[in-house]
């Protein structure tokens, strides 16, 4: 979801550093995230990465699997039945000292996914589990943005999947995405902070980037593929949402009406995606 | 005298037999790229069925021809009617024998782009898969597949159009690749509201504007299921409609208790000449499509967490039904391309 002119779109011209993904040497202009302006449709691999990473992605509710469309016991009483968890991943970089190193996705061919950006739906398994490629060498920390890149959430081009109105992430009005969507259901809770929907996309409030999220935990990237297990904590998701925040300079640019539970959920979410632990190492 | 007319009649019969009676209209495949769309339906097609006009002509034929039907009473277009958005105006369709089915039978506008599988459950995964489903059900054509395969090889001009489309003789490949064909060549982008996202401002009334803005707005959240320019986000939701002992719909695939009364969310094309409405066909007006939202659906437990009431007033009601009228494509409802 683009920023209406504030801080969220405001902060887009960048500088020109670096190199793109493409990784041929050509100067990238970067925005003020730190990542290309540009959405590559086809981005192409660095020279460099020649390792090749494996990450599982094991969504958990209290230390359980998290089973989409079936109710799930919460801790604090009650039940949670989720009908929607999705999101955007990309971003991904290595961390090893004071090096960092840009990471790739791939698909099981080894050629780049369309936009640099992996596109996770709970429901589907086959989602959950993704590759990488990245320099080899010996890391003690991946990131990864939760959601999209300046760029990508706010290209003017017409997108393809995973860029498209079929993620269900899609913002009508406006060019941009939702970075996660959650929408579920409690029973016998009385827990009254749960939020049902979170719809977090990129408002005007603060700087309206996706949250960059770093995981702590070696990695030894080499002539093997390394495994990386990545647990998406649940709890967390639903405890960042929930957090107390100053909304008062969030807007949107959509028609009127009050600005739904579900974007406020997302906004509070996103403003506090530091202050909690979504996802954390296996 | 005579000998001439004969030979006029049998032309002209040759012709409507290899599908290519009128030259004065454009191709099947002459497919515009609807706005907001990154690439075009024959775009869409999958790489072992490449889309050609052969393909799509023979595939419109076996659209419109009773031989796929047990009895030879029930053609797709039974059920598939153009001038309805390729809808059923009844509730459940009938099939043959008079049998009737389950569920209101879908629109077919703009499949090509779907991806998370078709019909209201989603039981098939593409216009391939889904092509030959019909045929073969019992309370629609209820024609083994191999049997419908039979009559075509054995047909007086079939076989050609199978050999020019496919290069080879009738087989189910090749009959459900070419229903998928034509069905990915039903593309309608031409309606006022199509106009309005190409730019032309004027192209809405003011109450339908008041109505686009509330069914993309914040008030309503249409816009959760039913996307800009697709009009669908290919989810499969429980929109309200399901009521206690009804059609389970998506649960009857992956038994899961979230998706007990889920159907595909359908996209709108041309929902003024698609009723009647929800799965079921329980709907018979517009007006009581966005009643039934205004109260927030039916009332089961089972009900999506995104439908709430809305409390919309009468002005709002009619707004949004402008709307949805405004999604009407006439040239696509009367385009004789897709005529038998």
């Amino acid at each position: 979801m683009k920023g209406s002119g504030g801080g969220g779109g405001g902060a887009r011209a960048g500088g020109t550093a670096g190199t793109n993904a493409a990784g041929g040497g050509v100067p990238a202009t970067l925005g003020a995230d730190g990542f290309p302006v540009a959405c590559l449709e086809s981005p192409t691999l660095p020279a460099a990465a020649q390792g090749a990473v494996t990450i599982d992605l094991a969504p958990q509710l209290d230390g359980k699997p998290f089973v989409m469309g079936e109710e799930n016991v919460l801790s604090s009483g009650g039940t949670l039945m989720p009908t929607n968890l999705r999101f955007y991943l990309s971003g991904f970089e290595f961390k090893g000292g004071s090096k960092k190193v840009p990471a790739t996705l791939v698909d099981s061919a080894g050629k780049p996914l369309r936009y640099g950006v992996q596109f996770v739906d709970v429901s589907t398994p086959s989602s959950l589990k993704f590759a990488l490629r990245v320099a080899p060498g010996s890391y003690d920390e991946v990131s990864l943005i939760l959601g999209l890149t300046a760029g990508c959430n706010e290209t003017e081009s017409l997108l393809r999947s995973p860029l498209d109105e079929a993620s269900q992430l899609k913002w009508p009005h406006t060019l941009g995405f939702l970075f996660l969507r959650f929408e579920g259901k409690y029973s016998a809770t009385t827990d009254k902070n749960l939020p049902t929907k979170i719809h977090m996309g990129s408002g005007s409030g603060d700087d309206g980037f996706a949250p960059k999220i770093s995981v702590v935990g070696p990695v030894e990237v080499g002539s093997q593929i390394a495994q990386v297990s990545l647990v998406f904590s649940v709890n967390e998701m639903l405890k960042g949402a929930a957090m107390e925040t100053d909304l008062s300079k969030f807007s949107l640019p959509l028609s009127a009406g009050p600005i739904g539970e579900e974007i406020l959920a997302g906004e509070r979410l996103r403003q506090h995606t530091r202050d909690v632990k979504i996802f954390s190492r296996k | 005298m005579l000998k001439r007319s004969v030979a006029l009649i049998a032309a002209s019969a040759l012709l409507t037999l290899c599908g290519c009676e009128d030259s004065a209209l454009a191709p099947l495949t002459d497919l515009p790229l609807p706005s907001g769309f990154a690439e075009t339906a024959g775009q869409t097609a999958p790489p072992d069925n490449a889309l050609t006009e052969d393909r799509a002509q023979l595939g419109k034929r076996l659209f419109y021809d009773k031989l796929l039907s047990r009895d030879q009473t029930v053609t797709c277009a039974s059920c598939h009617q153009q001038e309805h958005g390729f809808a059923d105006p009844h509730p459940v369709s009938k099939g043959v024998q008079g049998r009737k089915g389950k569920r209101n039978a879908s629109q077919l506008a703009n499949l090509a782009w779907v991806r998370t599988g078709l019909f209201w459950d989603g039981r098939a995964a593409n216009l391939e898969e889904q092509a030959i489903k019909p045929i073969e059900d019992h309370n629609e054509m209820d024609l083994p597949v191999t049997e419908a395969v039979a009559r075509l090889s054995t047909h007086q001009s079939y076989p050609d159009a199978f050999a020019r489309a496919y290069g080879g003789p009738p087989s189910v490949d090749a009959l459900r690749r070419a229903l998928a064909s034509f069905v990915r060549t039903i593309v309608s982008s031409d309606s006022r509201y199509d106009h309005y996202l190409k730019g032309d401002t004027a192209a809405l009334s003011p109450n339908e504007k008041r109505g686009r803005d509330l069914f993309f707005g914040r008030k309503t959240g249409c816009f959760h299921c039913h996307s800009e320019t697709t009009l669908t986000n290919d989810g499969f939701f429980n929109n309200g409609s399901y009521v206690e002992g009804g059609d389970v719909g998506r649960q009857t695939l992956t038994a899961k208790t979230g998706d007990l009364g889920a159907f595909r969310v359908p996209n709108l094309r041309n929902i003024e000449f698609t009723a009647p409405y929800m799965h079921d066909g329980s709907l018979a007006t517009l007006e009581a499509v966005v009643e039934q939202y205004s109260r927030g659906g039916r009332g089961h437990p089972s009900t999506d967490a995104q439908i709430e009431p809305l409390k919309l007033n009468a002005e709002e009601k009619a707004d949004l039904v402008a709307f949805l009228r405004a999604l009407t494509d006439q040239a696509f409802l009367h385009d004789p391309r897709f005529r038998p």
